[in-house]
C-alpha cells in the first residue's frame, strides 16, 4: 500500500485517477506521497513527469481542500512547471453550495478537477493549467477594457487558458494590429498621415505602417514602439520543449506576452484620444 | 518506568512506525487540518521516539510524522527516549494512543491478548481484570468486551480483521456484531445448552442470516437473549422456547425478530405493564387525601380510574 497519509476510503479514487492520468499524459507514475522538489513543502498523493511538466495529483474528500491554496502558492513561488489536479469522490459529503464554491475556487487557480464515482466511473471536469502560465481571470480586469475589444480579449483569454497560450497571445496581437491599422486608415483619410505606405492595402507590412505613423507624429511614439515590438515578438519561431527548464522559460514568456498585450490594449483609449494636434481617433476593430 | 530524554532534529527517513501501534487511519479532513496547522504554526510538540540500532521508532506522534512526510520536511524535532522493553512498549502504546485515538475494540483486544501473556510471563500469574485495567488504562467493561473477542474462534477473528481493514462503507461486520452475538449465545448456553451443542455451526447460520439480511440489525441479538431467558421470567413452556431457538439456529429464513414477535413479545409487554402497575400502586398507597388538592394529579387519577373501569367492564 503506497499511501500512509491518504485515508483508505480514498485509495480506490487515487488508483483509478492514477491509471487515467498515466494514459492521458503518456507517463508512468511510480511516486506516491513523496516530495517532487526538495524546496517545495509538499508531497502530492502521487506525481509523474512529462517532458515539459510535473503532473501532481492530490486526492481529497473535496475539490478544494484546505491545504491546496498554500500548496499552490509554494509551487508558484518556486517557479516550477506544474499542473496540479485534485481528485475527489463523486458522492461528496459536503453541501451543494460548498461544492460549487470549491469548484469555482479550484478553477480560479487553474487546478484540474477529477471526480470518481463509487462504481469507478471517472469524470474530468477541467484540465489543469500550468502554474507558471496561469493568469487568474480576476487579474485580467476584463471590465476595464474598451467595449469594442472586450469580447475579443475574453476569447483570447479562453484560448490562452485552455491549453494554447501561444495562440492566446497571437489573438491579442491581432486585436492590437487591427486597431492600429484602422488608426492609420483614419489618419490617412483625415490628411494626418501623408507619407508612407497605404494602410488600406492588405499586404502593407504592419511594422512599416507603424514606422509611418511615427514619422507622421500621429500618436504617442513610445506606445507605437511597444506595439511594434509586441507584433514582432509574437511572430517569432517557437522551440521544441524537452525539459522542465525550457518549458518554464517559455511559459513565463507567454504569460509576460499576454500581460504585455493586455497592457497595450488598455492604453489604447487614452492614447487614441490624444492624437496629433489633440485629435481624437476612433477605436475600430476591423 | 523512568526515561532519559534528549530533544533532537532527526532525519525523517531514519524513522519507523512503532510495530505495536496498529495502523490507524485518521479522517482525511483531520490530517489536512494538521497539515495546515503545522505549515502555518510549526510543530508545537515534538514527537517521541526511541533509538533502535541506527534507526528511530515512534512512541508518540505518528500523525505528526505522517504530516511531516506530506510536507516534504527532511527532519522532525523528536524527544529521544530509552528503548522500552516489549511489555513497556506495548503498555506505552496503550496509554498514549488507545484513548486518544480511539482504537477499535478489535485492535485493543488483540493487544490485550499480548499484554495478558507478557504480564503472565513477568508476574507468574494471569492478571486480574482490575490489574489489567490499571496497567492499560482501559475500563473493566472494555476489558470484558475484549476478552469476548479474544475468545472467538480464530476464523471469526480473521473474518473481523479482514473486514476492519476495508474502507468503512465496505465493512459488513463490526465488533458490535460479534459482541452482541456472543452475549446472546452465552445467554442461550446458560438456559438451553442443548440448542447450541454445535456452537460454531450456530454462529455460521447466524452470520449467514445477517449477510442475507434475515437478521437486520445487531441489536436483534438482544431479542434472542430475551427469548432464551423467557422461561425464567414469564409463564411460557420451555419446550416452546427450545423449539423457537432451534428454528432460529436452523438454516432457513426464520428471523429472530419474527420468532420474538410470535413467542414472547406480548408476554414481555404484559410483564412491563404489570411491573409498572405494581410500582404505581405502591406510589398510590403513599398518597394522602391532602395530595388530591392538586387538580392536575386528581384529574390524572380520575382518568386512570375511568380507564381501568372501562377495561374491566369490557
Amino acid at each position: 500500500m503506497p499511501y500512509s497519509f491518504l485515508h483508505p476510503d480514498l485509495h480506490s479514487i487515487a488508483n483509478i485517477t492514477k491509471t487515467r492520468l498515466e494514459q492521458k499524459y503518456n507517463i508512468r507514475i511510480t511516486d506516491f506521497e513523496k516530495g517532487f522538489e526538495s524546496n517545495v513543502e509538499y508531497s502530492p498523493t502521487f506525481f509523474g513527469k512529462t517532458n515539459s511538466h510535473y503532473i501532481l495529483c492530490e486526492v481529497s474528500t473535496r475539490p478544494f481542500p484546505i491545504q491546496i491554496k498554500s500548496i499552490y502558492a509554494d509551487i508558484q513561488n518556486q517557479n516550477i512547471p506544474v499542473k496540479l489536479i485534485v481528485a475527489y469522490p463523486d458522492e461528496i459529503q459536503i453541501s451543494a453550495r460548498d461544492l460549487q464554491t470549491d469548484i469555482t475556487n479550484a478553477k480560479n487557480f487553474g487546478i484540474g478537477l477529477i471526480s470518481v464515482k463509487s462504481n469507478g466511473t471517472l469524470t474530468i471536469h477541467s484540465d489543469p493549467i500550468s502554474i507558471p502560465l496561469f493568469l487568474p481571470q480576476a487579474s485580467i480586469g476584463l471590465n476595464t477594457f474598451h467595449s469594442k475589444f472586450k469580447h475579443l480579449i475574453e476569447d483570447a483569454y479562453s484560448v490562452y487558458s485552455n491549453g494554447n497560450p501561444k495562440h492566446g497571445v497571437q489573438e491579442l496581437g491581432q486585436i492590437i494590429e487591427q486597431v492600429i491599422r484602422n488608426l492609420a486608415i483614419q489618419a490617412r483619410r483625415l490628411g494626418h498621415y501623408t507619407n508612407g505606405v497605404d494602410p488600406n492595402l492588405p499586404g502593407s507590412p504592419f511594422a512599416t505602417i507603424i514606422d509611418n505613423l511615427i514619422a507622421n507624429g500621429i500618436i504617442n511614439v513610445a506606445f507605437l514602439n511597444r506595439a511594434r515590438a509586441y507584433a514582432e515578438d509574437r511572430n517569432g519561431a517557437s522551440h521544441r520543449i524537452n525539459s522542465l527548464k525550457k518549458s518554464l522559460i517559455q511559459e513565463q514568456k507567454y504569460k509576460l506576452d499576454f500581460q504585455t498585450g493586455l497592457r497595450i490594449l488598455s492604453e489604447i483609449p487614452n492614447i487614441f484620444s490624444n492624437g496629433k494636434n489633440n485629435f481624437k481617433y476612433k477605436i475600430v476593430v476591423i | 518506568m523512568s526515561y532519559k530524554a534528549d530533544l533532537k532534529n532527526i532525519p525523517i527517513e531514519l524513522i519507523d512506525r512503532n510495530p505495536e501501534n496498529p495502523r490507524i487511519f485518521f479522517r482525511q479532513e483531520e490530517m489536512e487540518q494538521l497539515y495546515v496547522s503545522i505549515k502555518n504554526k510549526g510543530l508545537l510538540q515534538p514527537i517521541a521516539v526511541y533509538k533502535d540500532k541506527d534507526r528511530y521508532v515512534i512512541l508518540d506522534g505518528e500523525r505528526r510524522y505522517k504530516t511531516f512526510l506530506k510536507l516534504n520536511y527532511p527532519t522532525i524535532p523528536a524527544i529521544i527516549q530509552d528503548k522500552p522493553s516489549v511489555l513497556d512498549n506495548l503498555l506505552l502504546m496503550f496509554n498514549i494512543h488507545s484513548t486518544r485515538e480511539q482504537w477499535d475494540i478489535f485492535t485493543i483486544a488483540m493487544k490485550i491478548e499480548r499484554v495478558l501473556l507478557l504480564l503472565k510471563d513477568n508476574n507468574g500469574k494471569e492478571p486480574t481484570e482490575i490489574e489489567l485495567s490499571e496497567e492499560t488504562g482501559m475500563t473493566r467493561g472494555v476489558i470484558r468486551r475484549c476478552k469476548m473477542i479474544i475468545a472467538l474462534p480464530e476464523r471469526f477473528k480473521e473474518m473481523l480483521r479482514i473486514d476492519l481493514e476495508k474502507p468503512k462503507k465496505e465493512q459488513v461486520f463490526s465488533e458490535d456484531f460479534f459482541l452482541e452475538m456472543e452475549n446472546s449465545l452465552r445467554a442461550v448456553g446458560n438456559n438451553f445448552p442443548e440448542t447450541i451443542s454445535n456452537i460454531d455451526k450456530v454462529r455460521d447460520v447466524l452470520i449467514k442470516k445477517y449477510l442475507s439480511k434475515i437478521i437486520n440489525n445487531v441489536t436483534d441479538f438482544r431479542k434472542l437473549t430475551k427469548i432464551a431467558t423467557a422461561p425464567n421470567k414469564l409463564e411460557i413452556p420451555r419446550s416452546k422456547i427450545e423449539q423457537s431457538l432451534n428454528s432460529i439456529f436452523a438454516d432457513n429464513s426464520i428471523s429472530i425478530e419474527n420468532v420474538y414477535r410470535e413467542t414472547v413479545e406480548s408476554l414481555y409487554g404484559d410483564r412491563v405493564i404489570t411491573n409498572n402497575a405494581n410500582n404505581f400502586l405502591v406510589k398510590l398507597e403513599l398518597l394522602s387525601k391532602q395530595d388530591l388538592y392538586d387538580n392536575d394529579l386528581r384529574d390524572a387519577l380520575i382518568r386512570i380510574k375511568n380507564q381501568i373501569e372501562n377495561l374491566i367492564k369490557d
